[in-house]
């Protein structure tokens, strides 16, 4: 299998981030800032429509509550590891880690109640889990004993996968 | 300290997706007052149409009222401001008469849900746009009567274990046909729930939601952010609860003319002085206003206060000339300020 061009990464991260803004926008209370913003963008009757369309849909709690963090980090993953390409591993890793590092770290203050929000261990999985697979990946590829990149592109839809589902 | 092109973009990525972050966590808690609107509330108190149910609490919890007479589209168009709320009506409406017009022509019809969340302050008007939506919803011929039971939490939930599912269902079923009103909807499932019986309250009242779905429709208000923390509370309101309308709060030009209507209503006329008074308290009002800012509540506590206060002062004059009758001085509006209250209390 072909190496994935950056190129490819960055339009991934993309589709994953609009899939997670979906979710918000169509599933969630629209109550929160995005909201507000994609009306004032003027997507205000398309949303409603979409709103609609997906009003009868049943969905579990973690594809509403605990995948968009999950496509947010791993849409902030690609695009790092696209624009990093040709660093080194130890500085794509430590990069790669700060959105996800700042979702746990958003969860674990809530759990110690200096955010507001509601503490959930699921959300934390989410945010962690695209990380930890891209350690897994990298691992394997200082290896040089898989292919790879099958196995980066089969996991970056790991979630997505799922959520469909 | 310089950074190179490949670190500049590196950090507008970060910085894009924490603000991206942000935009989901953060939640619209009031708009200003640009868009505002007013107040309907009837200044000559309940109507006579009300029926209330005490169940023995402070004040009475569940009231019903019927549906009257008149067009409820005027009614909606006359009322000051909130124009984005009528928009969102008129909205509302166009959309379920086409549907019904392609549901009668055997089209395929998307599945409507008339279930509505208010979110706004208090005294915004979300009561009684509910009391005009539940006479629209008649004309358009989803409910039979159209007629409003407007309640709160402690119309529903019982202080013992079995209660609550018995009071829901009383005030379900004296909902029937019409809209179920419930008021600080988000005080059925509070923050620590404890041992408290608002999650059977909710439970009831989805059971029912799905049971009489041709004949009850529930509209939910409170404040934006316990209102969401409220529907996420539970997958099932999440579901039946899609269409929103926020409630603005008032400009301060919105609420002096509400005064003015109540003033009007209530054949009271103001003094040049009183009405420099009145526009200069309520810009002060809403300049300093808090969460609990009661809207259009406040003008109306503003203004009865104020015909108290003229009064007291016309009080042992005799003699007095229709226009001293009618007259609210700047000194009636001063006092009236000083005594009622900028905020409200309200469940949180």
């Amino acid at each position: 299998m072909r190496p994935i061009l950056s190129s490819e990464k960055i339009s991934l991260s993309i589709l994953l981030l609009i899939i997670g803004g979906c979710i918000y926008l169509l599933m969630r209370p629209p109550l929160l800032l995005i909201h507000k913003v994609a009306w004032d963008l003027g997507f205000g009757i398309i949303v409603q429509h979409g709103r609609m369309f997906v009003a009868g849909w049943a969905v579990p709690n973690w594809f509403l509550y605990s995948l968009p963090g999950a496509l947010w980090a791993t849409a902030y993953i690609l695009i790092i590891d696209a624009i990093l390409s040709e660093n080194s591993v130890q500085s794509r890793l430590l990069i790669a880690a700060f959105i996800p590092a700042l979702g746990v770290g958003s969860e674990l203050m809530q759990w110690a109640g200096l955010l507001p929000g509601t503490f959930d261990a699921i959300d934390m999985v989410f945010y962690a889990f695209p990380f930890l697979i891209y350690v897994i990946i990298e691992m394997m590829k200082s290896h040089e004993n898989v292919n790879v990149n099958a196995t980066l592109f089969t996991l970056s839809f790991f979630t997505l996968y799922y959520g469909i589902q | 300290m310089e950074f190179s092109s490949k670190q500049i973009v590196i950090i507008i990525v970060a910085v894009a997706f924490i603000v991206m972050g942000v935009l989901t966590i953060v939640a619209v808690v009031t708009e200003d007052g640009e868009n505002s609107g007013s107040d309907i509330e009837n200044p000559e108190g309940p109507s006579k149409s009300n029926q209330s149910l005490d169940y023995g609490g402070e004040r009475d919890t569940v009231t019903i009222n019927a549906a009257i007479e008149g067009d409820p589209y005027e009614e909606l168009d006359e009322l000051i401001g909130l124009e984005a709320v009528k928009n969102e009506v008129h909205s509302l409406a166009n959309f379920v008469k086409v549907q019904k017009q392609r549901e009668e022509k055997g089209m395929k019809t998307p599945k409507m849900s008339y279930h509505l969340v208010f979110t706004g302050s208090p005294g915004t008007g979300k009561t009684t746009v509910a009391r005009i939506v539940a006479r629209i919803y008649k004309d358009l011929g989803i409910l039979k009567k159209g007629h409003t039971v407007e309640t709160d939490r402690a119309g529903l939930v019982g202080q013992y274990l079995g209660e609550t599912a018995v009071k829901t269902n009383a005030v379900i079923d004296s909902a029937l046909n019409g809209v179920l009103f419930i008021d600080e909807a988000y005080s059925l499932t509070p923050e620590d729930p404890g041992r408290d019986y608002g999650q059977e309250a909710v439970s009831t009242l989805l059971k029912r939601m799905e049971d009489d779905r041709d004949k009850l429709v529930v509209i939910i208000a409170g404040y934006p952010n316990e209102m969401q923390r409220f529907i996420d509370s539970n997958p099932g309101l999440q579901s039946r609860f899609n269409r929103y309308i926020n409630f603005p709060d008032y400009s301060a030009a919105d609420l002096v003319d509400i005064f003015k209507m109540y003033a009007k209503k209530g054949q009271y006329t103001l003094t040049d002085d009183g009405e420099t008074m009145l526009q200069e308290r309520l810009e002060y009002a809403v300049a300093h206003k808090d969460h609990n800012f009661g809207n259009a509540r406040y003008v109306r506590n503003v203004f009865e206060k104020a015909i108290q206060e003229q009064a007291n002062r016309l009080a042992g004059r005799r003699n007095l000339t229709a226009t001293q009758l009618s007259t609210l001085e700047a000194s009636d509006l001063k006092k009236a300020f000083a005594a009622v209250k900028l905020t409200q209390n309200v469940t949180r």
